[in-house]
């Protein structure tokens, strides 16, 4: 066996715009562990590393996990299996059709690791691979790519591409997951001075005390918003002209 | 040949000042009854770095994401001259020096010139690609201007207009899924210039000398006759001064006129001389060649 174990991270939809089809609140507070055949040979596949020109750098690796469909139903949710591993079907299951779920289950959940209610790999869920400590977004899910061997589909090919991390939240519990925000996020709101109750200090027009030290540099290095801050002392005339600076003087929550 | 060396880092102004202008725009997410859940600046930078500062900052084995979006890049793709703007090259500007009541720094007028600015919006989220351009594209009507302090040693401060003369947007979502689906809003400025070239010291002017010549005939004096005759009169007037302070006209009595300043009480020496040798005044070597 060539296996190893990833984790699968299903994505929580919190504020779905029908009308960009998109959802920018994404949260992440689950993780399945699941066995994974790593497809990849000679490391990690697509575009690789190089330099943009929006500043910094970007990685644009690819990986690709086999998962097979069996293990993802066992760790999806719980069901009757037999000795062998074997979920026990319904009489009307029919086995060849791909994502047919018949199996006897005893509880559908989403607590205690049976995070997952949908009945298949998704693309938008996230891999984190703990050898490379990286953190991997679906883009594909191809099942078809082992052809009805023994006239069933049997793996899941996860075509995965290092995540783009736009201020996700990750509360699954798990520390290693969990780094990733608080190592990149910027969010305002987690650098509100609070209360000795966690209640965040306002003034009188309602906008929330933020602490100095949250910079973008803080948690992004490629960052010069403050630099362009400090060397523009001696340039620009910030005077009442500029309405940039009235702009964040008064920026409301 | 032209015989100065100086630098004034007005590009690096105009790329400080470009950057500040976009360096805290914010971007708003809020929940389903529209509070607001999260508020986080968007990151911006000078795009053309090393390449070895950018690996540094960012190494590849520690990368366990493949980059923070949104975010912002910028750099000038083009400089050109402006004959719009152009002032007369006559015209100087001088400004007194600070601690030095002798001397004056002046500087001839500058040379307009257009800095085209590309600014470049990376997005996943379409929404927060247009909160960022719609906090960017209001302020320019299509202009903004901006008083930057350019030559500090001239106490020269100047209103500098950014125009805004293009935007594109480009939503790439098409293709296989293994592609990413990305938003790019590139924005183009023009920038109005000023580069401006050496600063002289000018010091008090303390001997003055004419030189006049003397041309057979009548009618106007031609060039050709000034470059043909030698000096035949010489006036020069200097400050004099005796050793202990008085003024004097007497160039025997004078200390060097070097050693007189503005303030002092001095007297004026003038001296006039007559040739016929025809030689002319040589200002290099300072002699008569």
């Amino acid at each position: 066996m060539f296996g190893y174990d990833i984790y699968y991270i299903p994505r929580t939809v919190e504020n779905m715009d029908l009308v960009f089809g998109e959802d920018t609140l994404s949260k992440f507070e689950h993780y399945n562990v699941i066995e994974a055949y790593i497809k990849n040979v000679d490391g990690f596949a697509g575009q690789g590393r190089f330099m943009s020109k929006f500043g910094g750098l970007e990685f644009r690796d690819q990986i690709t996990f086999t998962i097979a469909k069996r293990r993802f139903d066992q760790i999806r949710t719980e069901k009757v299996m037999t000795e062998n591993g074997w979920n026990l079907q319904l009489e009307n299951a029919n086995t060849k059709v791909p994502f047919s779920h018949s199996s006897i289950m005893l509880e559908e959940g989403n607590v205690d690791s049976f995070s997952i209610t949908f009945e298949r790999p998704r693309e938008g869920d996230l891999i984190y691979f703990p050898m490379a400590d990286k953190i991997f977004e679906i883009k594909y899910v191809n099942y078809e790519t082992v052809f009805y061997q023994l006239g069933q589909l049997q793996v899941y090919d996860l075509e995965c591409e290092l995540f783009e991390y736009s201020n996700e939240r990750f509360e699954t519990g798990y520390q290693p997951i969990d780094n990733i925000e608080d190592l990149f996020n910027t969010n305002l709101k987690n650098f509100e001075i609070v209360t000795e109750d966690g209640e965040p200090i306002e003034k009188e027009d309602g906008d929330s005390l933020v602490q100095e030290v949250m910079l973008p540099e803080a948690a992004d290095k490629s960052a010069n918003n403050n630099v362009f801050t400090t060397e523009s002392d001696g340039v620009v005339d910030f005077g009442e002209r500029s309405p940039f600076v009235k702009h964040n003087e008064h920026f409301k929550w | 040949m032209l015989n100065s060396i100086f630098y004034h880092s007005l590009t690096r102004k105009y790329v400080i000042a470009f950057g500040n202008l976009f360096n805290d725009i914010y971007i708003r997410r809020v929940d389903a009854n529209k509070n607001t859940v999260q508020t986080f600046p968007v990151p911006i930078q000078w795009g053309p770095r090393q390449k070895w500062e950018a690996l540094i900052a960012n190494p590849p084995q520690d990368a366990k994401v493949a980059i923070q979006v949104p975010r912002m890049g910028f750099t000038f793709t083009n400089i050109q001259y402006d004959p719009n703007r152009q002032k007369s090259p006559l015209n100087r500007h001088s400004n007194i020096i600070v601690g030095d009541d002798y001397n004056r720094n002046s500087q001839y007028a500058p040379v307009p010139y257009k800095i085209t600015a590309e600014l470049n919006v990376y997005s996943k989220n379409i929404d927060d690609a247009y909160q960022i351009m719609e906090q960017i594209v209001p302020f320019f009507q299509p202009d903004f201007q901006q008083q930057l302090h350019l030559i500090p040693e001239m106490n020269i401060s100047l209103d500098t207009k950014y125009v805004l003369t293009g935007s594109m947007v480009e939503e790439v979502y098409e293709g296989e899924f293994l592609e990413r689906k990305y938003s790019v809003h590139t924005f183009t400025f023009e920038i109005d210039a000023w580069y401006f070239g050496p600063i002289d010291r000018q010091g008090v002017i303390k001997r003055v000398q004419v030189d006049m010549i003397s041309v057979p005939g009548s009618g106007p004096i031609t060039g050709e006759e000034v470059q043909k005759y030698g000096r035949s009169h010489r006036l020069v007037v200097r400050p004099g001064m005796t050793p202990d302070g008085k003024p004097t006209t007497d160039p025997d009595k004078t200390i060097p006129y070097q050693q007189i300043n503005p303030e002092d009480d001095y007297g004026f020496i003038e001296e006039s001389y007559f040739f016929n040798d025809g030689k002319k005044y040589d200002p290099r070597s300072g002699t008569d060649k």
